[in-house]
C-alpha cells in the first residue's frame, strides 16, 4: 500500500502548483479539492499499514545518482501519516472560505499553494529511511513553513516573528546536520542507523545533536521562544498545520531516534525526562496567562510538546531500567497523545481562526458571549476544549492516562530513587493537567460564555458551512478515537492498556438519559428567563463580568515565584526637590525570563562581536589590498613552516 | 457482563443517592450543637431537595447551553463514578476497571462544568467563584495525583475494588502507611467538598465564596441537581477513606442479608465520619484564600511520606 503515497504525493504537488495558472476563488477550491484526494489516500495508506501487525514496507529510488531516497512506512510512521491525512482533509475543507476572506491577492495565491507543499514535506519527512533524505524534507518544511508564517509580510510583528523563526529554526537544521554526520560516522551509511551507543563519544554527540534539534523544532523549553511569536502571526490553517503536524513530525524522530538508532540509556532517559516536565509545566504556565487567544493555543502547544516528552522519557527510562512493559506503556500514552494533540489542537486553531475571523480581534478580553452568535463554531470549539483539558472520555484524556498509568506501575516496581523522581514527576503531571484545565476554562468562558465585551464581538456571525465542516471533521475524529481508544489500542495489538472507555462512555449517557428521566416526570418543568441577578443592579454590563487577567490572577499570585512580575515607575514632580507628583506612569509586566536571561544575551553578544567584525569592512580598497597581502604573507610562512 | 454486577452496581447507585444528603446534614447538626444551636432535622436535606425540585428554574438572558446541560451532566458524571467506588459490594469487575485515575477525572470534569457554569450568566460572584475553584484545583491536584498514587503503591493495583479488596486482607491499625493515607485523605475531603478551611458552604459573602459563588445564577431543579452531586461526592470521597481505613463489613460475596447488613454499617460509619468532619469544620476558622495552599502542602507531604514509608518498610 505504501505505493499509494506516490499519488498522493503528485496530487499535493498539482495542489501547489495549480493557484500559478489559475488565481481567484476558483482555485482555491481546485486546490483542496486535489488536497482532499491526496488527504484521503493518505488516510488509506497509513490506516492498511498500521493494521499490519508486523513489519513495514519500503520503496527505493534516486532522484539523482547521488541522491538515493528510501521511502518506507511502518505503524509509528503510519501512526503519524494517518493524523496528517485527517489535518489535509480538515484544512482543505477549512481553508478555501478563510483564505477567501484575506486581503491581498497574490499573498492569497501563495499561502494557498504553499500549503500542499508544506504538507508534502512533512509527509515525505514521516517516510523517510535515509538520514539525507531527512534532513532534505525537513529543510523544505522549515524553508516552506517560514514562508507560510511570512505570507502577511505587510505587518511589522509578522515579519519579525517570521524572522526570528528561521533563524530557529535554521540552528534546528543545524544540529540535526550534525547529528545526521556523526550517525554516519557512527554506521557508515546514509540509511538509518540501529543500535548505537551513546556510552561512546560520537554517540552521545548524535544523540545530543539530534535531540537539540527536534526540542527546538518542537518548541521544548528553553527553546520555545518562536512557538507564541510564529503561530498567531500564521493564518489559521498554517498554525493549525504547525502546531498539529509540524511539532509532531519533529517528535515523531525522536520516537523513532529512540526506539531504533540508539540504546535506550538512562542518561537519556533523564535528559528528555527533564526536558519533558519543564517544557509542561512552565508551558502550560505561561499558556494560563496568555490573553491572546492563539497565543494561547501556542503556549499550549508547548505544554503538549512537554507532555510527550515525558511519555518519551519515561520510556527511555523504564526501558534502560529493564521494565519492558511500563516503558511500552508510556510510549503508547506518549504517541497515542501526539496524534490526539495533532487532531484537538488542530480543531482549536481552526475554531479560533474563525472566532478571528468573525470578530477581529484575538484578544480574550474583547471577545465574550460569542456561543449565542457563532453556535457551532462554539460548540466545536468546546469539543476541542474537553478534548485538551483531558477529560474522558475523549482522546486528550485516553493518551494522558495511559502516561499517569505508566508512572503510577513504574512506581510500584522501581528502586527507591527512582520512586523519588517518579513521584516528583507524578506531582507536576497532575498540576500540568490541572492548569490545562485553567487555562481553557479561561480561553472558553470568556470567549464564548456571557456577555460580548466590544461591539466587534457582539456583529459577529457564523462562519459559512465548510468552515464549521473542517473542525467537525476533526471533533468527530477527537470523540471517537477517545471513546474507542482502548479497542484500536487491542486492534493494534496491545490489548488491556486502557480501561473500556467505550462502556464509560455508554455509562455516561445512560446516567444522563436516567438524570433527565428522572428530573422531567417528577420535578417542575416551569423555566422562567430573566436578567442576570447583580445585587439590585438593573442592567448588568459587560463591564461587570471578570476579565481574563482577572481569572487568572489567583493562579498567578499563588505561583508568583515563577510569574515574576516587573514594575516600572516614571514620575515628573513638579517642583526641583522632587516632593510634588504632577504625573507619573507605572507598568506591571510579566518578566520574559527566557527571552531576558538566555536569548537576549546570546544575540547582544553575537551583535557586539558584529559590530568589531564589521570595523574590518571600511570599504576602502586599499584596505582590503593590505588584507589579501597580510593573508598571503601568513600563508607563504605557515607553508613554509609546515614544508 | 452477568447479572448479578449489574443489580449490585444499581443497588449501590440507588444507596449512594440516598444516604448522601443525610451526611450533608449530619455536619450541619454537629456545626450547630457546637454553636449552641439546635440544628436542622435531620431529614432537611431531603426536604431542601423536595423544595428545591418543585420550584421553576431561572435562567439568565445570556445563559448558554451549558445552564441547562451542564446541571444533568454534572449528577450524571457523579453516577458513574459512583460505579467505580465501591461503596457497601466489591464487585468482580467495575466500568472502566475501577481505575482511580478515571474517578479522578471524573470528577475534574464535573469541576471543569461548574467553573464554565459559573462564567455563564456573566455575573462578577461567578466568575468569581470558577477563578477561585479552578486556582485551588491547580494546587490540589498535584497532592490528590500523589495520595491517589500512594494509595495505589500501598495496594499495588490502580483499580479501586482492587484497593478495598486489599484493604480488609490487613489490619489497618497497624498499618502506618494506612494511617499517613488517611490524614491525607481526610484533607482532601475537606478540600474536594469545600469545607470550612478552604470554603464556607454556610455563607454568601463574596470574601469566603467558592463553591457557593459559582451556583449564585443556579435556581430550582437546576440547584437541587448540584446540591445532590455536591452530597454525592462528599460521600464518595467519604467511602475512599472508610473503605481503606476501617474496611471492615464490605461484602464480596453479593448476597440480600450481607447487601443491607453492609449498607447499615457503611451508614453508621459515614454518620461517625461526617461527624468528625462536623467537628473539625466548627473548631477551624476559614483560612485565607492564599494560604490553602499550605494545608494541600500537608497532604502532599503525607501522601509522599506514605509511599516513602513504603519503601523503607
Amino acid at each position: 500500500m505504501i505505493d499509494l503515497f506516490i499519488p498522493a504525493v503528485f496530487f499535493y504537488l498539482a495542489a501547489g502548483v495549480i493557484p500559478i495558472w489559475l488565481t481567484g476563488i476558483r482555485s482555491y477550491r481546485y486546490c483542496s479539492l486535489l488536497q482532499g484526494c491526496a488527504g484521503a489516500l493518505t488516510i488509506l495508506a497509513s490506516a492498511s499499514a498500521l493494521l499490519r501487525i508486523t513489519g513495514g514496507e519500503r520503496i527505493s529510488f534516486s532522484l539523482t545518482p547521488l541522491f538515493p531516497v528510501i521511502l518506507g512506512i511502518d505503524r509509528l510512521t503510519a501512526a503519524f501519516s494517518l493524523l496528517l491525512g485527517i489535518l489535509t482533509i480538515a484544512v482543505c475543507c477549512y481553508s478555501p472560505g478563510y483564505i477567501a476572506r484575506m486581503h491581498g491577492g497574490r499573498s492569497r495565491d501563495l499561502l494557498c499553494s504553499l500549503i500542499p507543499i508544506f504538507l508534502t514535506s512533512m509527509l515525505l519527512v514521516l517516510l523517510s529511511r535515509t538520514t539525507c533524505a531527512f534532513l532534505f524534507f525537513w529543510e523544505i518544511m522549515a524553508i516552506s513553513s517560514f514562508f507560510l508564517v511570512l505570507i502577511e509580510y505587510q505587518d511589522e510583528k509578522t515579519r519579525k516573528a517570521a524572522f526570528f523563526y528561521l533563524a530557529m529554526t535554521q540552528l534546528s537544521t543545524v544540529c540535526i546536520f550534525l547529528g545526521v554526520i556523526q550517525l554516519y560516522l557512527n554506521s557508515g551509511s546514509f540509511e538509518f542507523p540501529t543500535g548505537i551507543s551513546i556510552t561512546t563519544l560520537p554517540g552521545l554527540l548524535a544523540f545530543l545533536s539530534i535531540f537539540l534539534g527536534i526540542a527546538i523544532k518542537a518548541g521544548a523549553i528553553p527553546f520555545h521562544k518562536w512557538l507564541p511569536y510564529a503561530h498567531p502571526a500564521a493564518a489559521s490553517p498554517v498554525s493549525a498545520l504547525m502546531s498539529g503536524m509540524m511539532l509532531n513530525t519533529a517528535l515523531y524522530m525522536l520516537v523513532r531516534a529512540v526506539t531504533g538508532f540508539f540504546i535506550p540509556n538512562i542518561t537519556s532517559g533523564l535528559v528528555i525526562l527533564f526536558f519533558g516536565c519543564l517544557t509542561a509545566v512552565l508551558g502550560v504556565m505561561y499558556a494560563v496567562k496568555e490573553q491572546d487567544l492563539k497565543g494561547l493555543l501556542a503556549y499550549s502547544s508547548i505544554d503538549n510538546t512537554g507532555v510527550i516528552l515525558t511519555g518519551i522519557g519515561l520510556f527511555v527510562v523504564f526501558t534502560a531500567t529493564g521494565h519492558q512493559a511500563i516503558g511500552t506503556m508510556a510510549l503508547l500514552g506518549a504517541v497515542f497523545h501526539a496524534v490526539s494533540h495533532g487532531l484537538f489542537k488542530g480543531l482549536l486553531f481552526l475554531t479560533a481562526g474563525s472566532v478571528n475571523m468573525a470578530t477581529g480581534t484575538r484578544n480574550i478580553d474583547e471577545l465574550g458571549g460569542l456561543l449565542v452568535r457563532m453556535p457551532w463554531t462554539g460548540g466545536l470549539f468546546f469539543v476541542g476544549v474537553l478534548a485538551i483539558s483531558a477529560l474522558p472520555p475523549l482522546n486528550g484524556f485516553a493518551g494522558e492516562l495511559l502516561i499517569y498509568q505508566a508512572l503510577i506501575t513504574g512506581l510500584m516496581q522501581s528502586e527507591p530513587l527512582m520512586q523519588v523522581l517518579l513521584v516528583i514527576v507524578l506531582s507536576l503531571f497532575g498540576l500540568t493537567g490541572a492548569l490545562t484545565a485553567v487555562c481553557f476554562v479561561k480561553a472558553f468562558g470568556l470567549t464564548f460564555l456571557a456577555l460580548p465585551r466590544t461591539p466587534a464581538a457582539k456583529q459577529a456571525h457564523e462562519v459559512p458551512l465548510m468552515m464549521r465542516a473542517g473542525p467537525a471533521v476533526l471533533s468527530i475524529a477527537c470523540i471517537l478515537s477517545g471513546i474507542f481508544s482502548s479497542q484500536i489500542l487491542s486492534i493494534l495489538g496491545y490489548p488491556g492498556y486502557l480501561p473500556d472507555l467505550l462502556l464509560l462512555s455508554i455509562l455516561l449517557i445512560g446516567a444522563l438519559a436516567l438524570t433527565y428521566a428522572a428530573v422531567y416526570s417528577l420535578a417542575s418543568r416551569e423555566t422562567r428567563i430573566s436578567i442576570t441577578w447583580g445585587c439590585g443592579m438593573q442592567d448588568p454590563t459587560s463591564k461587570m463580568e471578570y476579565t481574563g487577567s482577572g481569572f487568572t490572577e489567583p493562579v498567578v499570585r499563588i505561583f508568583a515565584p515563577i510569574f515574576r512580575t516587573r514594575i516600572t515607575f516614571s514620575k515628573e514632580y513638579q517642583d526641583s526637590e522632587h516632593c510634588f507628583v504632577r504625573s507619573g506612569t507605572a507598568r506591571i509586566e510579566l518578566m520574559k525570563f527566557f527571552e531576558e536571561y538566555l536569548y537576549l544575551p546570546v544575540a547582544r553578544l553575537i551583535d557586539s562581536y558584529g559590530s568589531a567584525v564589521s570595523r574590518l569592512q571600511n570599504g576602502n580598497v586599499d584596505t582590503y589590498v593590505l588584507y589579501v597581502f597580510g593573508a598571503v604573507v601568513v600563508l607563504v610562512v605557515v607553508m613554509g613552516w609546515l614544508a | 457482563m452477568s447479572f448479578t454486577p449489574v443489580l449490585a452496581g444499581l443497588f449501590n447507585l440507588g444507596f449512594v443517592l440516598l444516604i448522601s444528603p443525610l451526611y450533608m446534614t449530619v455536619v450541619k447538626i454537629v456545626k450547630a450543637r457546637a454553636q449552641r444551636r439546635a440544628g436542622p432535622p435531620l431529614l432537611q436535606g431531603y426536604y431542601n431537595l423536595a423544595k428545591l425540585f418543585r420550584k421553576e428554574v431561572v435562567y439568565s438572558d445570556y445563559a448558554s447551553f451549558i445552564s441547562r446541560a451542564a446541571p444533568y451532566a454534572s449528577l450524571a458524571i457523579l453516577m458513574v463514578a459512583v460505579l467505580l467506588v465501591p461503596v457497601i459490594w466489591i464487585p468482580d469487575a467495575a466500568p472502566a476497571e475501577g481505575n482511580i485515575i478515571v474517578f479522578l477525572y471524573l470528577l475534574a470534569f464535573t469541576r471543569f462544568l461548574l467553573a464554565l457554569l459559573g462564567l455563564d450568566a456573566g455575573s462578577t460572584f461567578g466568575g468569581m467563584g470558577s477563578s477561585r475553584e479552578m486556582s485551588l484545583s491547580a494546587v490540589i491536584e498535584p497532592t490528590t495525583v500523589v495520595v491517589f498514587a500512594a494509595m495505589a503503591y500501598v495496594a499495588g493495583t490502580l483499580s479501586i475494588p482492587e484497593m478495598f479488596r486489599h484493604a480488609t486482607t490487613i489490619i489497618p491499625g497497624m498499618s502506618p502507611t494506612i494511617l499517613l493515607l488517611s490524614v491525607s485523605l481526610f484533607i482532601l475531603i475537606i478540600v474536594e467538598t469545600g469545607r470550612v478551611p478552604v470554603d464556607n458552604p454556610e455563607t454568601h459573602l463574596e470574601l469566603t465564596m467558592i463553591h457557593e459563588g459559582m451556583l449564585l445564577d443556579t435556581s430550582g431543579r437546576n440547584l437541587a441537581l448540584f446540591e445532590l452531586s455536591h452530597a454525592v461526592k462528599q460521600t464518595l470521597m467519604m467511602a475512599l477513606l472508610i473503605n481503606i481505613l476501617i474496611p471492615i463489613g464490605i461484602i464480596q460475596e453479593a448476597s440480600i442479608i450481607g447487601l443491607v447488613l453492609a449498607a447499615i454499617l457503611f451508614l453508621i460509619k459515614g454518620t461517625a465520619l461526617s461527624v468528625l468532619i462536623g467537628i473539625v469544620e466548627s473548631s477551624f476558622a476559614k483560612m485565607r484564600f492564599f494560604r490553602v495552599p499550605g494545608l494541600f502542602m500537608m497532604a502532599f507531604f503525607f501522601s509522599a511520606l506514605t509511599i516513602l514509608s513504603e519503601v523503607m518498610l
